[in-house]
């Protein structure tokens, strides 16, 4: 089911879904330095796929993209099982953006970009406001 | 970019709508699957077999999935003729998702798909929890079921780079998913059984059980030359990742000290030690400039911006310009003292310059704010 475009289609029931109050926004980019903190510990040790590496990991949407991974699974094939389980997600609200993000996350470790990338396209999750702030804090924190 | 795909989903498809809460709906519909898989597992390259199978099924979308197959449909073909049966249709027995579940497993077999990894976008339907039990299911069978390769090499050079590759696996792993499953399998078909077994230990049992299978359909369709051409194509891309990671090196690392070892600037520094150079007035910074040798000048040079430099030469004697520019020239890419251990020396010159020899004590320096600010900044680094 891979269907082609250069625009993203706007669709009221995903911006229902979707919606999120700027509070729970504000709470995304601790969420994203979990992610970015993951994706440094697979960069630096791998993925052991004979033992349970995340078996830890209590997010289930978040456990099982990581076990793919360990299969070898990236690109098409991980994006497709990726958008499916975003689609027929129950969650709402917060908790269905940060699974949005999760799976760009995921997506983004298994293709192999770099930490600025996986940060590029993570922020935007969190509105332009908090992105902007946030990208200027950890940019001033990396001067420092 | 996923957010992209999802929301094409949503325009073409619409809402998911809610699961079935009955489970025993649910166990039924992943019993079909089940049954999906092994039937197309089964039929393998002969898919006139699943006419049977259309005939014997009592699920439309289950029948339509296998006809569609028998009949070899394009995928664009498949996606016309589910839209077109009208089980997409609002007010259809069950769920929007249970008949997306065999029009996307009917497209992924028809694009040549692994069964496995149809079977894993089908279970996805099912949402998370019960994916990843299917998806142990699916790791248990791939244990118990051996392929066995026969030994067949194409020389070449890949061997040479797996030789050295294993000894950073990680590199190893992320040029097998950036490659992607048919390319590496398609170089690996033909490496000897010993590096074949040192790279599916790689990945986990059903991603090894899929390159295997992959491995073995390669022999079959390739010949040495096209397997040649995908092994130089992993070569290359095995070589670019080892580049890129060498330059980057430490990507996810703290950046500062990626900058310390490379002993390189930090910015903000150069930025304030510039703000000095600018903001201070010039007899002050002409006296200061007297009291430090041609090579402390040279080293202040490299902690200021090339707009500071011009202000700070002009302020010497063309004679000793000379002088620093020549100790510049010497200096090189040698190896030279902190940037930040320079910076403050001048901080502190220039701090003693504006201290009259009389100061009284409880007196304050007249130094203007902003350059008192900046070398208190500069001053308390470390």
């Amino acid at each position: 089911m891979r269907y082609t475009g250069t625009m993203i289609y706007w669709n009221a029931d995903l911006a229902e879904k979707i919606a999120c109050t700027r509070q729970e926004m504000d709470t995304l980019p601790s969420h994203i330095d979990h992610l970015i903190e993951l994706a440094k510990t697979i960069d630096q040790s791998g993925i052991q796929p004979s033992v349970n590496q995340f078996s830890s990991e209590k997010d289930a949407f978040l456990r099982y993209g990581l076990r793919l991974m360990g299969e070898g699974f990236a690109g098409e094939i991980l994006e497709e099982i990726l958008a499916v389980l975003l689609y027929v997600s129950g969650a709402k609200g917060l908790e269905f953006l940060r699974q949005c993000i999760d799976a760009e996350a995921l997506l983004s470790i298994a293709n192999g970009e770099d930490k600025d990338t996986l940060t590029r396209k993570l922020l935007p999750y969190c509105g332009i406001d908090t992105a902007l702030i946030s990208y200027e804090k950890r940019n001033q924190n990396h001067a420092d | 970019m996923l957010i992209e795909r999802l929301a094409e989903m949503y325009a073409h498809w619409g809402n998911a709508g809610p699961r079935s809460e009955s489970s025993r709906h649910r166990e039924q519909t992943i019993s079909s699957v089940h049954q999906f898989f092994q039937a197309i597992e089964d039929a393998s390259e002969d898919r006139k077999q699943l006419f049977t199978q259309s005939q014997q099924s009592r699920r439309k979308a289950m029948k339509l999935a296998y006809l569609l197959l028998a009949s070899e449909s394009e995928p664009a073909a498949i996606r016309d003729a589910f839209l077109r049966s009208g089980l997409l249709s609002e007010g259809q027995r069950g769920t929007r998702a249970d008949v997306l579940i065999w029009l996307s497993g009917t497209t992924a077999v028809a694009r040549g798909m692994h069964p496995y990894i149809a079977f894993l976008i089908m279970t996805s339907f099912f949402g998370p929890e019960t994916a990843e039990k299917e998806f142990l299911w699916l790791r248990e069978r791939s244990i118990a079921t051996e392929v066995k390769l026969e030994e067949y090499i194409v020389p070449g050079d890949l061997t040479d780079y797996i030789e050295e590759a294993i000894q950073e696996p990680m590199k190893l792993q992320r040029t097998m998913r950036i490659a992607g499953m048919p390319l590496a399998a398609s170089a690996f078909s033909g490496c000897s059984l010993y590096y074949i077994e040192k790279i599916l230990a790689l990945v986990g049992p059903v991603g090894a059980f899929i390159l295997s299978e992959m491995m073995e359909s390669a022999r079959k369709r390739l010949v040495s030359d096209e397997i040649s051409t995908a092994q130089q194509a992993f070569i290359d891309l095995y070589s670019q990742e080892k580049a890129e990671g060498f330059e980057s090196e430490g990507s996810y690392h703290n950046e500062a000290e990626a900058r310390e070892s490379s002993n390189l600037p930090d910015p903000d520094l150069i930025r304030t030690a510039t703000n000095i150079v600018m903001a201070a007035e010039a007899k002050v910074l002409k006296a200061t400039l007297s009291s430090m040798s041609d090579n402390e000048i040279a080293s202040l040079l490299r902690c200021i911006e090339a707009l500071a430099h011009e202000r700070l030469l002009s302020l010497i004697s063309p004679g000793r310009q000379k002088r620093v520019l020549g100790v510049i020239q010497k200096i090189g890419d040698r190896p030279s003292s902190p940037v930040l251990r320079d910076a403050q020396l001048f901080a502190q010159k220039l701090l003693a310059t504006y201290a009259p020899k009389n100061l009284k004590p409880g007196e304050t320096l007249s130094i203007p704010d902003e350059v008192r600010g900046l070398i208190s900044s500069l001053l308390s680094r470390e």
